[in-house]
């Protein structure tokens, strides 16, 4: 027998997403910084989760859209029907300067994805006005690779 | 058996903002419990949650949750996924060990988001049940019915129950309902599915709470009036609710039996009654006389968020000890379709 089960969500973002897509609209990140470890989380949850106290509005730092490859991955896309990327391409972990925590799920762009590295440093190109994510990519700013040892203790 | 005790409870405001995370109602709400007999995260031997990631739509939100609970540096903790009183049961079957004084409980539960019913659904037998989709009113007037044809109860038994509820609930700050009404106003309303109206049934809502256990002396040094958990047991009914004599609740009666209720008269009782029938039916099994106070905050009825309604029973009957100067009181905690598992948690002073 034949049975399908579903059950729908109609998710709302807490607070705190809500917070950081109203920034990134305005082409701006910020973190939140502890103010107990004084680590930057970015996006923040609006606590921090080591010292496990509130992070509240003192806490807001912006940070600029610039940082490290601190781990990636390359996605080679099957296509199935409705798959709108056509080639392969590049899925990193990015550690923005001054932060503690590294920006997960960011696309790389402007680059092969062979060239894609560990280390590498990167900007963020914004989309245009009105695109659903702000962020386009982050491509290479030309800047030298940041040796492996100082990325070991912010890979993910 | 170590003498355990519960010293604290605390519980989340009902006024949360949208896309609250279950995360963010936990962390003043643990920081509470702890804080109000001058411990810290620090002081824990063993924390325990229960939860169900089916209610946040969110893959391991349990894990999310832990990280209010200061899991770093690594901490020794347990999840059940299930009303947090069987998160509490396990912590104190975790103190009997002796290594560890103190074990944090706690637990939460959204409403938002999702079709409650649809979730509920999926806890049934997937070959004769779930394809019914029956919603947790239909089964629960099953149950009612059935019940009542046994005990000769009728609806305005209920009604009564369901206006004693909303009354008691005038004090209680998380109350979904509450207010002054009488039975015969609530039963001119429609049967939401006979013989069961809007008013036998409780008011969904999100919540979380936080309990703290002191094992032994050391209860007494971080309270003034610890609730000694006498006696704990839970028993559970089979899965098909088809099987089963719904008119009464023999998991129930077990579960007071070994809970030992019956060894001294109880003076208020914390049921987690989820239909005004249900508390009827409990009060048969579990064997409280007339003279029992029950549910004094309202009970599940006038709040009933999934997970949480459980453990906020036994935190509502340590008030009645702690707050309110009682000296044997007993929570009980239920989950599944029908009362299928009932937990029953005798509470005392000394």
């Amino acid at each position: 027998m034949k049975q399908i089960v579903s059950v729908e969500y109609d998710m709302k973002p807490s607070p705190a997403q809500l917070a950081h897509r109203k920034e990134l609209a305005a082409h701006r990140i910020v973190g939140q910084r502890c103010p107990e470890c004084e680590l930057i989380y970015v996006p923040g949850s609006d606590y921090c989760p080591i010292c496990v106290v509130e992070i509240g509005e003192t806490g807001r730092v912006e940070l600029a859209p610039r940082g490290t490859v601190t781990t990636f991955t390359v996605v080679d896309p099957v296509q199935y029907p409705g798959q709108q990327e056509k080639s392969p391409y590049v899925v990193a972990a990015i550690l923005l300067d001054g932060a503690g925590v590294a920006l997960g799920q960011q696309r790389l762009g402007e680059i092969e994805p062979e060239n894609a590295r560990t280390g590498m440093r990167v900007e963020v190109e914004w989309a245009e006005a009105g695109a659903a994510n702000p962020i386009l990519h982050w491509g290479p700013n030309g800047e030298p690779d940041v040796p492996r040892e100082q990325l070991q203790e912010h890979i993910l | 058996m170590r003498d355990v005790a519960i010293v604290s409870f605390a519980q989340a405001g009902k006024d949360q903002p949208e896309g609250q995370t279950e995360t963010a109602m936990l962390l003043p709400t643990i920081t509470q419990a702890l804080e109000d007999v001058g411990l810290t995260r620090k002081d824990v031997g063993f924390t325990c949650s229960g939860s169900a990631d089916y209610l946040s739509g969110g893959v391991f939100t349990f894990v999310q949750t832990l990280s209010v609970a200061g899991a770093w540096p690594p901490i020794s903790e347990s999840h059940v996924e299930m009303d947090g009183a069987w998160a509490l049961y396990e912590a104190w079957v975790r103190l009997q060990h002796e290594d560890v004084d103190v074990a944090l409980v706690y637990s939460s539960g959204k409403n938002v988001a999702l079709d409650f019913d649809d979730v509920l659904n999926i806890q049934m037998d997937p070959y004769y049940l779930m394809p019914l989709c029956a919603r947790r009113a239909d089964l629960a007037a099953l149950q009612a019915q059935a019940f009542l044809a046994r005990s000769g109860r009728t609806e305005n038994d209920l009604a009564e129950i369901a206006a004693r509820c909303r009354r008691s609930a005038m004090g209680n700050p998380v109350a979904e309902v509450s207010g002054d009404v009488d039975a015969a106003e609530l039963l001119a309303n429609d049967y939401q599915a006979p013989p069961l109206r809007a008013h036998d049934c409780s008011a969904l809502a999100l919540g979380a709470a936080a309990a703290v256990l002191v094992a032994g002396e050391r209860a007494n040094e971080v309270s003034e009036r610890p609730a000694w958990i006498r006696g704990i047991d839970h028993r559970v009914d089979p899965h098909y609710p088809g099987v089963r004599d719904l008119s009464v609740s023999r998991s129930a009666e077990l579960a007071a039996a070994g809970a030992g209720v019956a060894d001294a008269p109880v003076e208020v009782a914390e049921l987690c009654a989820s239909y005004t029938h249900e508390e009827l039916l409990l009060r048969d099994a579990i064997g409280l006389g007339d003279d029992v106070v029950i549910n004094p905050s309202g009970g599940a009825l006038v709040s009933n968020p999934p997970m949480v309604a459980g453990l906020t029973r036994i935190g509502e009957a340590f008030r009645q000890i702690h707050d309110h100067g009682h000296s044997r009181v007993l929570g009980h905690a239920s989950s599944g379709p029908c009362l299928q598992q009932n937990l029953v948690c005798v509470l005392e002073g000394a």
